[in-house]
């Protein structure tokens, strides 16, 4: 994977949508219509938005509802053009050098259904793919294997002369990605792809994206989701988007470093209040222990056993050694019944990157 | 060398891209054989009642004056003066119903240029249009004796008509994926009118003298009556020339329009992202 000659790049992207055209309900609403006084405020959809996916990457982009996502997929695709910055995909333009890019990318927008109005109702989907195959460029000799192999993949086999509008919504969804297979484009454009596959479907297509396309294609795949698992398990690397702007770009693994570096640990002691509190002050002294404290919640906790209780360790991941927490215990005679380690997930990490921008003042307000 | 394989092999690309779109279409339309069926005989129900309001209406004297100005007979007048608006109002719809369309933003990302996901998508529609012109030919000259001539000069009006009307058409669909109004002002008032002003089913001279001014600003007309002129009265194209070449000016002029006016919209619509909406 080399960022030098990224397969994708976003330098300073920025767009900003006019503000909603308001109704015409009243007189008044017409008049501020006529007169140039409507109002609304201008969207910014994008603010400086740089980006590098390199080649052969899965690269995911995760963030909440209207961050930013489906525009940035339609700004690739020239559907929507940018207000400044620039993209750019294999090194060509998006916008100027569209006709040359379309060659090299296949777009799915998984998200907005209109957006895959490329099939007919009416006609099978052997039939339908065929055409997409054909639009697309696949060699014409290509492309019955390819069909068939991945109508066999996404196990739509007993499926193919049923007629699209006859397909239920995930089965749709699967013959999009068919189409995404038989075509094996250089680069995947995906937004939400997975939104309405079932969790066998999901994983399957995990396995297709990565095995068949980008390590059997050589294709690199860019792709947007709601679903931080799905990133996690997926991508090489994760964007967080939050009000437009790219918050943070790592490994997932490294993503979550960004939240905290520690470790919470619950243990289930025996409770021996007087030997308990020795505990505390000894951990206390400990540099890598920021916080340590009895839970006691007997009463509402079904892991408690009678006569037992919790204690609540927080443990630095690198300068802590959790056997040395397991030494203090062991000095003050205190027997350890169960251990609970709490990793933290990229949820964790997206929910705080996010929660940061949502704090940060509106520019200009 | 490899500059001009390298265009053969792409036009051949866009052919074959075309190509898949008739297929696609063609077997669409054809999958609903009720529709299909239907749709073959009202093509011939209507030609017949056009040929019978000729017979009927138009057979007495006091018309047939006038429609002797561009005619031999009143069935000539009716039927090449529809078989022309068929081919002239093919051009509505094939921007607007692309690019309004749902599939257009989809089709906008394949490796295909635009003419060809305009002619792509109008193929079959073109293969039908022409299916019902030969039909209403058929008709006309079986069942009602329609006599018609054939001078190069129909070529040129077809021609000036094709790149009035699709002038209108690309006004239509720059102005159309902004508003997402069903139709356009320009082109609304154009078809309201056709009907009762261009001379489709008598001749305009019967016309109000209010009528006749909005007559004489609707292009129609003049298309009308150029392919009449040509198609029945046999009119050579030395008589017609000063017509066409205005016809080919005014058409070219319009073109030109119909391109910019297109091209702001199109851009206006990518500028507030609402390509693909409603």
């Amino acid at each position: 994977m080399s960022f030098e000659d990224p397969i994708l790049e976003t330098i300073s992207l920025t767009k900003v949508y006019p503000p909603r055209r308001k109704d015409l309900r009243s007189p008044r609403d017409l008049w501020d219509k006529i007169t140039g006084r409507e109002g609304g405020n201008p969207v910014t959809a994008l603010r400086n938005f740089d980006l590098r996916v390199g080649r052969q990457e899965v690269f995911g982009l995760v963030g909440p509802n209207g961050a930013g996502k489906t525009t940035l997929c339609k700004i690739l695709n020239a559907l929507v053009l940018p207000t400044s910055g620039s993209a750019k995909i294999d090194g060509l333009d998006v916008v100027t050098e569209h006709g040359q890019i379309c060659r090299r990318v296949f777009p799915l927008f998984g998200g907005e259904t209109d957006m895959w109005g490329i099939f007919a109702g009416r006609l099978n989907i052997l039939k339908n793919l065929r055409f997409v195959a054909r639009i697309w460029r696949v060699p014409p000799a290509e492309i019955e294997n390819r069909i068939r192999h991945s109508l066999d993949v996404l196990r739509l086999d007993d499926k193919k002369d049923e007629w699209y509008q006859k397909l239920s919504a995930g089965e749709k969804q699967k013959a999009w990605l068919a189409c995404m297979m038989t075509v094996k484009p250089r680069l995947a454009l995906l937004d939400e792809p997975t939104i309405k596959l079932d969790v066998g479907t999901r994983r399957q297509f995990y396995d297709i994206l990565r095995d068949e396309l980008r390590d059997e294609s050589g294709s690199s795949i860019f792709l947007t989701t709601h679903n931080l698992h799905e990133a996690e398990v997926l991508c090489d690397r994760v964007g967080i988007i939050n009000k437009g702007r790219l918050v943070a770009v790592d490994r997932p693994a490294n993503l979550k470093r960004y939240v905290t570096q520690e470790r919470q640990t619950t243990i289930l002691v025996k409770r021996d209040q007087v030997k308990l509190d020795l505990v505390l002050k000894d951990l206390g002294r400990m540099d890598a222990v920021s916080h340590s404290e009895i839970l006691d919640s007997e009463a509402e906790d079904a892991d408690v056993i009678h006569g037992c209780c919790k204690l609540d360790i927080h443990l630095d991941k690198v300068a802590g050694d959790f056997q040395e927490v397991i030494d203090v215990l062991n000095r003050h005679d205190i027997r350890v019944l169960t251990v609970w380690t709490k990793e933290v997930s990229l949820e964790d990490a997206f929910l705080k990157l996010t929660e940061e921008v949502e704090q940060e003042p509106e520019e200009g307000s | 060398m490899g500059s001009l394989t390298e265009r053969i092999l792409s036009i051949r690309t866009e052919l074959s891209a075309i190509i898949a779109f008739i297929g696609k279409s063609f077997r669409d339309w054809a999958s609903n054989r009720t529709r299909a069926t239907l749709a073959i005989l009202w093509m011939m129900a209507y030609a017949a009642a056009w040929g019978i309001f000729a017979v009927v209406a138009l057979e007495n004297p006091t018309y047939l004056e006038k429609v002797h100005l561009t005619a031999e007979n009143a069935v000539d007048f009716i039927l090449i003066g529809q078989i022309a608006n068929i081919f002239f109002w093919s051009t509505q719809g094939n921007l607007t119903g692309v690019i309004r369309g749902r599939s257009f933003a989809n089709l906008w990302t394949a490796p295909i240029s635009f003419m060809t996901i305009i002619i792509g998508g109008n193929g079959w529609r073109y293969i039908w249009i022409s299916t019902e012109g030969l039909v209403w030919i058929l008709m006309g000259v079986l069942g009602f004796g329609m006599n018609f001539k054939v001078d190069v000069s129909i070529i040129f009006v077809l021609l000036g008509g094709f790149l009035v009307m699709q002038s209108l058409e690309l006004i239509a669909a720059g102005t159309t994926i902004v508003t997402k109004a069903g139709q356009d002002p320009i082109n609304w008032f154009l078809s309201i009118t056709s009907m009762l002003v261009t001379g489709m089913m008598f001749p305009v001279q019967f016309l109000p003298e209010w009528l006749q001014v909005i007559s004489a600003i609707h292009p129609q007309r003049y298309l009308l009556d150029l392919a009449r002129t040509s198609l029945s009265l046999g009119t050579p194209l030395n008589q017609l020339w000063p017509d066409i070449y205005r016809l080919l000016i005014t058409g070219t002029v319009m073109l030109v329009i119909g391109g910019l006016v297109f091209r702001w919209g199109f851009n206006k619509a990518r500028k507030e992202g609402t390509i693909g909406h409603r």
